[in-house]
């Protein structure tokens, strides 16, 4: 697995979120978005 | 900012409620985002620990293959800054 490699265009997605509403990668047209990945909710490491 | 993994939206809402997150959990259900950043392995069942930032472009700006969690904001803020 590797990483998606810097200067690539970003992926387009569309995710729903907690609220059960859909989040695409165009809402943040024109803005930095961090996004971060974790394997399960609530858990460390 | 957003938080990505492929948990349900339920276990989503939770988290986001204990922690007061300001910012959308997202629900990767297909699997086919987290696939396509490099996230997760295609047939995995979890996603890795790891980080990417989208410059106003839409292209990637930065990505961070091995997150450690009390680092990481002052990381990602150093780039902001570099990248102006």
């Amino acid at each position: 697995m590797a990483v998606i490699e810097v200067g690539a265009q970003a992926p387009a997605f569309e995710m729903t979120n907690q609220d059960g509403k859909a989040v695409t990668l165009d809402d943040f047209t024109g803005r930095y978005v961090l996004m971060w990945w974790y394997p399960k909710a609530d858990t460390p490491g | 900012m957003l938080g990505v993994s492929y948990d349900p939206v339920a276990d989503n809402k939770a988290f986001r409620d204990k922690f007061g997150f300001p910012y959308d959990l997202l629900s990767d259900v297909e699997k086919s985002a987290s696939v396509a950043y490099g996230a997760a392995e295609a047939g995995s069942a979890k996603t890795s620990r790891i980080s990417v930032l989208i410059g106003p472009d839409g292209k990637i700006a930065a990505s961070y293959a091995t997150v450690k969690p009390a680092d990481h904001p002052d990381e990602v803020l150093a780039d902001l800054n570099r990248l102006g």
